[in-house]
């Protein structure tokens, strides 16, 4: 044992350079000890069989043990008499690929910008949650997705280095040798919800703004992390991420001089979601795991480790590091259809401005 | 005949892990075969990068093998070793070092200021180029020493007896090699770079530098339409089998040398002008190569105390995995051993691990669920994936056994087993054991399909620099991988030195 790990028995804000680190950290490293050595040659299913498996799907972000997903299975195994299995990976080609044979109970980690996609598959159920107990910043009415957390798209800039722009156009005429790094609406779901804000912002304009935004991009990657390890790396002094990303410098760095540009425009808002699987044999465990993600078990451990607000706790209840980030005014939201129907468009106008 | 059976079944297995996914998902879903003007776009900037990238690549590692080969100075092995890393390293690494000199804020134009001129813009063509060079000089440089050490060293007394012009010398002793290596060399690069998508477009700096890989992992991903991704697969694997054939079959020679006695050059008759030259070579290259490496390690050492303990258990992953990978792919190689062979191993890199994944579902999901046995279609693809180094490394030596011993052994009279033990086995040591190294790093360096078929119960190295990368810690991936290029250089030696023990 590392005597450093001990930190994260502390409360959330004192935390200084390691930071936070799921409960069960240690109770998981030995599971993983067992498991591994068998390295690949054993499932996990065969190791662990007594209690029922509630399989859940999730990105690799969220199951890694940096992620939410180590503290969050220790949190519902102590209720549920079950065994939690995360899965990672892809979420949707791997359910297409699996089709009704999925071992999914429950899938976590979806956006909202894929849901037509995933919905048109018709593979979910409802999630017989109720809506009304969660805290966005819009009406959710969603029945089969539920969010689970969520944040602000936004511009963060290294304050050293410039001051933060109050609009888009004060975005675009930052001095020229300030340049941001966004990410590539094809691959990457934060550089999607880019483009729709700006389609939104800018309609008819919208080409007009990309092209006079341009010479600030310094490039454009594959994918959020790309883009913002080139971001704290120094190369560029902004980088398109979310309002709650400074938390994390704040939090785990000391470091105040990562900040989210407020634009006056309004931002668009990047919910995370969970869903129940139709064909899960689970469907007791899975409701249940639904309705632990509105708890305050669940909700108090999304800040720290997902860097994102929970979706449905009040303010007064986040940790003071995310209840004193600065707030966007408004949010410029899009349903799903309104987003599906401008996306090809708003797409083909960013590539067509930014390969002039 | 053993040899035939063998070869027959290494094809076989190649040809199931990389056409059968393909053509299972063509035919799976809806088959959507629209050619956008986008993607036009992009196929014309894909061939445009990749072609002068691996031109250029083998252009720049000739003379630097020349010079490697002909100059002794301390450091020289080292040098060569560390030559090997910049391919190994994870992609956003090894970006993250080339900018550390050539970026916005980078070394380079931090000077430039500094003397009041303009900041230099390494983004665009020039940035793609720059990075697929730095990733591919190296392994051009490795073919051409090879190639180079293996000529009889009689050749160089006779031309230096004879006193020949340097434009007849290159004729005869150094045009040869080329003829044969640079081919074998040009497709190889040209199919990393026809593949290569995040770096591209990192270094490209926005969507004029999209290739083809981007737009089947958009319909992949995002789109959920396989039947296009496929499609274009399919497409890209095209390009790369045409290019593949045009070089290796119709320009690519074998040379023509006999052998030697492989008894050592004790004097060589070199110009100073060439001294100068060849040492600015090494110099310059050298730099190119290695600044970026040294600015990576300076950055990961400072964070090793962010490293948790936890990362045992990918690194024993990775090492299993990789040695694993070595050794499978090293012994399909050995049924490639022929021109043909060299074209159909280099298509398995052709496609892009993502589709070869979901393929392989679909292919055995009657069977077993693929998920649970990430190890294994880990495995399998990786092996497939440092195919094309193997046979490029171990073919020519294989040819050169064959046609100095093959007489030999028959008037002999040996079975083909005491032939294939106490000949061919012992003196393709060293590329055995060379290509073995090389794939052990490469598959230790690899991402590949774990991506898709996730890793809760099975984490890599890469894949937990990667996770780190995404949750906002990117220095603690900078020192874990630190930890993986030492682990793969320790690998790579072990099998060198393996390879240089004599035999009984």
């Amino acid at each position: 044992m590392n005597p450093l790990n001990l930190n994260r028995l502390e409360p959330a804000e004192g935390r200084s350079r390691h930071c936070p680190e799921p409960l069960s950290a240690s109770i998981r490293r030995e599971e993983m000890f067992k498991l591994t050595f068998a390295a690949g040659l054993l499932s996990a299913g065969i190791v662990m069989a007594q209690n029922p498996i509630l399989t859940v799907y999730a990105p690799d972000y969220f199951t890694s043990e940096w992620g939410p997903g180590p503290s969050i299975e220790a949190k519902f195994e102590e209720t549920c008499n079950c065994d939690l299995v995360f899965s990672a990976g892809e979420l949707l080609p791997r359910l297409v690929l699996e089709g009704q044979n999925t071992k999914a109970d429950v899938v976590i980690g979806l956006n909202t910008d894929i849901t037509k996609k995933a919905r048109e598959l018709g593979i979910f159920s409802p999630h017989n949650q109720d809506n009304s107990r969660l805290n966005l910043p819009v009406e959710w009415e969603d029945e089969i997705f539920l969010p689970f957390d969520w944040s602000y798209v936004s511009f963060v800039f290294d304050t050293t280095k410039t001051n933060l722009p109050n609009n888009f156009e004060e975005l675009a005429s930052l001095p020229e040798n300030i340049k941001i790094v966004i990410q590539d609406p094809r691959s990457s779901i934060s550089g999607l919800a880019l483009v729709l804000w700006i389609k939104q912002i800018y309609g008819d304009n919208a080409a007009a703004y990309w092209q006079k935004l341009a010479p600030k991009i310094l490039t454009v990657t594959k994918g959020w992390s790309e883009a913002y390890g080139l971001f704290t790396d120094g190369e560029a002094a902004g980088v398109l991420s979310f309002t709650t990303s400074p938390a994390y410098h704040i939090a785990v760095e000391e470091d105040n001089t990562k900040q989210a540009a407020i634009f006056k425009e309004g931002h668009y808002p990047f919910f995370e979601l969970a869903a129940k699987v139709k064909s899960s044999e689970n469907d007791v465990l899975s409701s249940m795991f639904m309705k632990f993600i509105l708890s305050d078990e669940f909700q108090d451990l999304i800040p720290m480790t997902n860097w994102s607000y929970p979706s449905a706790q009040a303010v007064e209840k986040w940790p003071s590091v995310f209840s004193d980030l600065p707030m966007p005014q408004s949010a410029v939201y899009l349903s799903e259809n309104a987003a599906s129907e401008i996306t090809k468009q708003a797409i083909e106008e960013w590539r067509s401005a930014l390969s002039q | 005949m053993a040899k035939r059976t063998f070869s027959i079944i290494s094809n076989c297995i190649l040809l199931f892990v990389v056409f059968g996914p393909l053509f299972v998902l063509i035919f799976h879903a809806d088959q959507n075969f629209i050619f956008t003007a986008a993607d036009k776009a992009a196929l014309e900037f894909t061939l445009l990068q990749a072609s002068l990238s691996s031109l250029l690549s083998v252009l720049l590692a000739w003379p630097l093998a020349l010079a490697l080969s002909r100059r002794q100075f301390k450091g020289r092995q080292l040098l060569i070793v560390a030559l090997s890393v910049p391919f190994i390293l994870p992609v956003i690494v090894a970006v993250l070092g080339l900018l550390s000199i050539f970026g916005h804020s980078g070394i380079l134009n931090s000077l430039l200021q500094f003397f009041g001129f303009p900041i230099l813009s390494v983004y665009g063509l020039s940035g793609v180029l720059l990075a697929h060079i730095f990733f591919n000089i190296p392994l051009a440089t490795r073919a051409f020493l090879l190639a180079l050490e293996r000529r009889p060293t009689e050749l160089e007394r006779v031309a230096d007896g004879l006193n020949l012009m340097s434009l007849t010398r290159f004729w005869i002793l150094d045009w040869p090699i080329i003829r044969f290596v640079a081919p074998q060399i040009f497709s190889l690069i040209f199919v990393l770079c026809l593949t290569s998508f995040a770096v591209v477009l990192t270094l490209g700096g926005g969507p004029k530098a999209t290739t083809l890989e981007l737009a089947i992992y958009q319909s992949f991903r995002f789109e959920l339409d396989f039947g296009r991704a496929a499609f274009l697969a399919f497409i890209q694997l095209c390009i790369a089998a045409f290019t593949c054939t045009l070089s290796i079959l119709i320009f690519g020679l074998p040379t023509n040398f006999n052998s030697g006695f492989d008894r050592p050059l004790r004097k060589r008759y070199l110009s100073v002008w060439s001294f100068f030259w060849d040492f600015g070579v090494i110099i310059l290259l050298g730099l190119f190569l290695t600044v970026p490496l040294i600015s990576v390690l300076i950055k990961g050492i400072q964070n090793f105390y962010l490293i948790e303990n936890t990362i045992w258990i990918p690194i024993i992953n990775s090492i299993i995995l990789a040695l694993c990978s070595a050794l499978i792919s090293t012994i399909l190689a050995m049924g490639f051993m022929n021109r043909w062979g060299e074209v159909v191993g280099t298509l398995s890199i052709a496609v892009s691990p993502i589709i070869i994944g979901a393929g392989l579902f679909l292919m055995v999901r009657n069977i077993t669920n693929p998920f649970e046995i990430t190890f294994w279609v880990t495995l399998t693809v990786n092996s497939v994936m440092g195919l094309p180094f193997s046979i490029r490394i171990m073919r020519p030596a294989s040819n050169e056994i064959i046609s100095n011993f093959r007489r030999l052994s028959h008037a002999h009279a040996m079975s083909p087993y005491a032939w294939f033990y106490w000949v061919y086995l012992p003196r393709l040591k060293g590329a055995l054991t060379y290509s073995m190294g090389l794939v052990a790093a490469l598959s230790m360096g690899d991402l590949g399909v774990i991506v898709l078929f996730g890793g809760a119960d099975f984490e890599t190295l890469p894949l937990v620099i990667y996770q780190l990368m995404s949750a906002y810690r990117t220095e603690q991936a900078m020192a874990s991988a630190v930890i993986l290029v030492s682990i793969s250089i320790g690998i790579f030696l072990i099998f060198d030195r393996i390879g240089k023990t004599r035999n009984a």
